[in-house]
């Protein structure tokens, strides 16, 4: 262990002469006696909760935990969980204030003329006023997520095979016959020849 | 630090770890911010933060390496609080540090030991620290090589360094 004496001897002999003379710094007399009052005395005041309930620290372990729990005095456990009353009071008065918002946007919604005047409107077209064509021409025309192969596999209660109560009430005429029958009527027997020598057995299957 | 760990021995142990290390610390803090009234605020700053974080020492390092950087930074950002207040820089860290001390009442030194302090007070914070635990604590290489987490042969050229800047700052007040 070098002393310093010995280094300051080679390094700085100035400096050498200044650490004999001191630093001329002192300290009241008795502060370090007053010292611990003044800081628990600022501990005290500024959080006495933390201060009356400072934990222990545990090594982190489920039992020790779990002991450490238990044997913690219930009063101090109740002193750290006081809260500010006004602290508690804020999540209760946003709750309050986000439930009135809500009812009040709800209220306004379904109170606001442009949804009272729309309602009635969509109320008033009813399926009746509707043809069967018109309800065919529309699916034709908009509806082309259906493969033929997936069509082919519904059961026919769901391609309206079977009478719907729609098809019992309208009287069944030839300008009523769907597109799809007036196509099987026209396909001629050579045309189903020809795509069935294509089909395979499993394909056959399916359109069973 | 058993005292500290259990609950009902908390205040216990708190007390005796502020009677075991606050003349210590007083001193590392004085040296830094120079004047008694200071040292004595950040004193009692640095033991409100050990009180707060004391549980929260792991022991990886040794207690007075922990206890001696909440000094150190609490008298450092105490140093900046001032600068920023006086709007110095730190060329200016010498004639404040000067003017300061000279208005303590608790410092009864003569103009050497007020240039000295003025020349110290011109180090970068590190280098300050190095020769003011040297210089003044008399701390071996070794454990100040723990302290500060710097080899020791980092710490032989800051405080050779050191003494030659200081030198050089008396010269030029000559």
């Amino acid at each position: 262990m070098e002393n310093l004496d010995d280094e300051l001897r080679d390094l700085s002999p100035l400096l050498r002469d200044l650490k004999r003379r001191g630093d001329g710094m002192r300290i009241p007399k008795g502060y370090f006696d007053d010292f611990e009052a003044k800081v628990f005395g600022r501990l005290e005041a500024h959080e006495p909760q933390t201060f009356a309930s400072q934990p222990a620290h545990q090594p982190y372990n489920l039992l020790g935990k779990m002991v450490a729990r238990v044997s913690w005095p219930v009063a101090t456990q109740m002193v750290q969980r006081v809260l500010p009353l006004r602290r508690r009071a804020v999540p209760a008065l946003m709750s309050m204030a986000a439930g009135l918002a809500l009812i009040t946007a709800a209220v306004w919604f379904f109170r606001s003329p442009a949804v009272v005047q729309t309602a009635p409107m969509l109320a008033q077209v009813t399926m009746p006023e509707l043809s069967e064509d018109d309800i065919e021409n529309y699916v034709l025309e908009n509806v082309q997520e259906f493969e033929a192969v997936e069509l082919a596999s519904l059961p026919p209660a769901e391609l309206g095979d079977e009478a719907t109560p729609a098809e019992e009430t309208v009287p069944k005429t030839p300008q009523h016959r769907s597109k799809r029958q007036q196509a099987l009527d026209e396909l001629r027997p050579e045309d189903l020849e020809n795509a069935l020598e294509g089909m395979s057995d499993e394909d056959l299957e399916k359109l069973m | 630090m058993a005292l500290l760990r259990a609950a009902p021995t908390f205040e216990r142990g708190f007390r005796q770890l502020m009677a075991q290390y606050r003349e210590r610390l007083y001193w590392h803090i004085r040296r830094l911010v120079l004047v008694h009234e200071d040292a004595d605020d950040v004193l009692q700053n640095t033991f409100i933060k050990i009180y707060r974080g004391v549980l929260q020492f792991e022991g990886k390092s040794k207690l007075y390496t922990w206890l001696y950087r909440i000094a150190t930074n609490e008298a450092l950002t105490h140093l900046q609080s001032k600068a920023r207040h006086a709007s110095a820089s730190l060329d200016d860290a010498a004639s404040v540090a000067a003017g300061r001390l000279q208005a303590d009442p608790w410092f009864d030194g003569d103009d050497l030991q007020v240039r000295l302090q003025a020349a110290i007070a011109q180090l970068p914070d590190k280098q300050r620290q190095v020769f003011n635990l040297r210089y003044y604590e008399e701390m071996p290489y070794e454990e100040m090589s723990a302290l500060l987490d710097t080899s020791v042969g980092a710490l032989k050229a800051s405080f050779h360094h050191a003494t030659k800047k200081i030198e050089a700052a008396f010269r030029e007040n000559e």
